[in-house]
């Protein structure tokens, strides 16, 4: 709104004077025009307040305009109204100062500041060499006037025409930093208007020179510096645009961080935020996730003391400067917090899966054993029972004696099947998770009912480690129903509801059980699942073992 | 009798072999693993197979798929499972849709050569036989509701003899009762199993049937 209102009142502005009274026309002053540079200018000077250079180059542009115009108001003091119209050619070293303001290169910046040198040279010039009782334009303005360059014997036509001369040769430097390559950081919209700006700024001062005595021609030099203003002014303001979108964007990212589903949706120019792992090379999502590299330009990054903390996944078109200095001081100290709690997360899912893969070892070894036991000494003991079963049928003497050894090696091989199949794994692996629940039931002396309410089927394509925590924690509550519970009734309930998986064991006993090393090993399983173990155990009130888990 | 045997341990073989042997059994063939043993059955065609259910390659329960195989592709061979294992899935598993001519045993229970010589005559008549351990597990397995549950004591000892594949006589003289006794307890069992006379059915395997499925 403002840009627009702007844009129109320094055009309408421009035009202006051709429908103004005779003797006003001539300086081209309009009440309109002023309150249009008025407006505009605090317009600029609102959006870009963060950046005070370029404010003070907008200001010196508009100034540069709007002080000439000035000149027609008869009530000034004639003196004065011949040096406000000295201020023209300062409209280049505004320009010039709004291109410093995105830190040009250093060569650019030595021609920047050469042009913002040989305009202000220029406007000293005309300040000091202009003598409105040789200026027709001015002839019913400026009696008291005097040109202080006269004593030299600089008149003034001479110095309007060294002053247009030193503003185009200004403009021309203008050009070239904006043109250059040293201006890359500047937004090309800005860049093409100041080569704009600066050739109608130019064109402008020459407009003087080339009018001498022509009444008619005299107004386009406002004009010209009006399209110039509007020229340098609108980029400006669609780049301080720009960068308050920016900052808007940066400030609800940053606040959507602390929301439950941070950066749940891609925004603008931000489309996600990831931090780096303290201490390590890995960067990961606001929830701890690990994400995939991403297109360094396509990335802003925040550092802190040992390198990049955050980073910022950028939209087409943003600025990665732009996006950094967005971050005020409370959004830095957010992303802090935000961070160590991904970090936070990140550990946390590395410490459960190092659980999971020690419980994992942990069954391995011990299938491992069972698999050696039933293959190795289990077999070699059956196959030693036959032999000293045939040597007892065929050797009469000795038969009691071999007989003896025979149920010896029999009660081995008992202790050795408790053994293994107290090592859980070969109905779980063989059978599936039914089967071995129903065996855990059949081998407790009280009466179990088991409620597998998992869809059928499923139980057994539930993961392995899923299945085998259910498996043991079936097991260690049986245990200690019959260890403990002194009553001849339990039940087992399995359950899966939206993926969360529940299974429970319990009994009317005479409770007040606690937790103890089987318990502790199903808890320590459960919690590598990510899952929890609660036992509810009054006395005389029974027990109630409960695990839950993702499935 | 002609027998053919399949185990994976050479030594547990061995001393099959030689049990065997001993009960004057003529055993035609040895196998390894399932696939050798469905060959060997091919091949030589005999009254039994004796099956160890964990073989290569994944030791888990090649002996029961290929025991099933065997009832299937060749009706005349029976088939003697053997286990380590006291699990009455295995055996629920095997003998659930053709119990008769299947037995399933505990494998030291097989250096008895007593049990094994009865085993191995009771499943070429085309009876099943389990292991006393198994059935002892699946009578204190049974559910609630189920018709096992209105057994008495003495009815659910007979059961378990009879899953055991003894006849009336043997039953009788376990029992220290008369044998016309165990026909009417016997009578009870099919009568609350649900088992109608039927003279195209084994009622005696039947009632295995119904304690191995738990109903």
């Amino acid at each position: 709104m403002v840009v627009a209102a702007g844009a129109v009142g320094v055009v309408a502005a421009g035009l202006a004077p051709e429908r103004l009274p005779e003797p006003d026309r001539q300086l081209a002053f309009s009440p309109a025009a002023v309150c249009f540079v008025v407006v505009l200018v605090l317009a600029c000077l609102s959006a870009v307040s963060d950046r005070p250079r370029e404010a003070v180059g907008l200001s010196v542009v508009a100034l540069a305009w709007l002080l000439p115009s000035l000149a027609a108001l008869q009530v000034l003091d004639p003196r004065l109204r011949a040096e406000l119209l000295a201020a023209a050619p300062l409209a280049t070293s505004g320009i010039a100062l709004v291109l410093i303001a995105w830190r040009p290169s250093q060569t650019a910046g030595g021609f920047l500041l050469a042009a913002t040198g040989l305009s202000v040279a220029a406007a000293a010039v005309q300040l000091m060499g202009y003598d409105p009782f040789f200026d027709p334009a001015c002839s019913q303005t400026c009696e008291a006037a005097r040109g202080l360059l006269a004593p030299i014997g600089l008149g003034t036509r001479q110095a309007v025409t060294a002053s247009a001369m030193l503003t185009v040769v200004a403009s021309a430097l203008v050009v070239i930093g904006a043109a250059g390559r040293g201006s890359s950081r500047t937004p090309p919209g800005l860049r093409l208007a100041a080569v704009v700006g600066g050739a109608v700024g130019s064109a402008a001062a020459v407009v003087p020179w080339w009018a001498w005595e022509d009444t008619d021609r005299a107004p386009r030099a406002q004009l010209l510096r009006g399209l110039a203003t509007v020229a340098v002014v609108l980029p400006v303001l669609v780049a301080a645009w720009r960068v308050r979108r920016v900052r808007r964007t940066v400030r609800h990212v940053v606040a959507q961080l602390a929301s439950p589903t941070p950066m749940a949706a891609a925004r603008g120019s931000v489309t996600a935020v990831h931090f780096a792992v303290p201490g390590e090379g890995r960067w990961v999502d606001p929830v701890g996730r690990p994400v995939a590299a991403a297109d360094p330009d396509l990335c802003a990054y925040l550092p802190d003391g040992d390198g990049p903390a955050v980073r910022f996944v950028l939209g087409r078109n943003a600025d990665p400067d732009q996006v950094v200095a967005s971050i005020t001081a409370g959004g830095r100290l957010a992303l802090a917090n935000s961070r160590m709690h991904a970090a936070g997360l990140v550990h946390l899912a590395d410490l459960r899966a190092s659980r999971q893969r020690i419980v994992q070892a942990t069954d391995r070894e011990k299938r491992r054993i069972e698999r050696d036991l039933h293959d190795g000494a289990q077999q070699r003991l059956v196959a030693v029972i036959m032999a000293l079963s045939s040597a007892g049928r065929r050797s009469g003497a000795a038969a009691g004696a071999i007989l003896e050894g025979e149920a010896q090696v029999r009660a081995a091989l008992e202790a050795l099947r408790e053994l293994s199949h107290d090592s859980l794994t070969a109905v779980l692996g063989a059978e599936g998770l039914e089967a071995a629940l129903d065996e855990l039931a059949a081998g407790v002396h009280a009466s179990v009912d088991v409620d597998l309410s998992v869809h059928p089927g499923r139980a057994d394509r539930l993961p392995a480690e899923v299945q085998m925590a259910v498996y043991c924690t079936v097991a260690a509550g049986l245990d200690n129903v019959a260890r403990h519970a002194k009553t001849d009734r339990a039940s087992v309930t399995v359950r899966s509801e939206s993926g969360v998986l529940t299974v429970s064991v319990s009994d009317h006993g005479r409770g007040g059980a606690v937790v103890g090393n089987g318990l502790t090993d199903v808890a320590d399983r459960i919690g590598a699942l990510g899952g929890r173990l609660d036992l509810t155990s009054s006395p005389g009130e029974g027990t109630t073992v409960t695990a839950r888990c993702g499935s | 009798m002609r027998v053919v045997v399949a185990d994976d341990v050479l030594i547990v073989r061995a001393g099959l072999v030689r049990m065997l042997g001993d009960a004057g059994m003529t055993v035609a063939g040895e196998a390894g693993d399932g696939d050798a043993l469905l060959r060997l059955v091919a091949l030589e065609q005999p009254d039994v197979a004796v099956v160890d259910i964990r073989m290569p390659p994944t030791h888990k329960d090649e002996g029961l798929v290929a025991a099933r195989v065997i009832r299937e592709r060749f009706p005349a061979t029976s088939v003697l499972l053997l286990s380590q294992y006291l699990a009455p899935r295995y055996a629920e598993r095997l003998l659930a849709d053709r119990p008769a001519g299947l037995g399933y045993l505990l494998k030291e229970r097989v250096s008895d050569l007593s049990v094994l010589v009865d085993a191995l005559e009771r499943v070429d008549r085309g009876d099943c036989v389990v292991d006393p351990a198994i059935v002892a597990r699946l009578l204190e397995r049974e559910r609630q509701g189920s018709p096992l549950a209105g057994l008495s004591p003495r009815e659910r000892g007979t059961l378990a003899l009879i899953a055991e594949g003894r006849s009336n006589a043997a039953i009788a003289g376990l029992l220290s009762i008369s044998e016309r006794t165990v026909e009417s307890v016997c009578a009870q069992v099919f009568r609350k199993l649900g088992l109608a006379p039927d003279p195209d059915v084994n009622r005696r395997v039947l009632a295995v049937l119904a304690l191995l499925r738990g109903a």
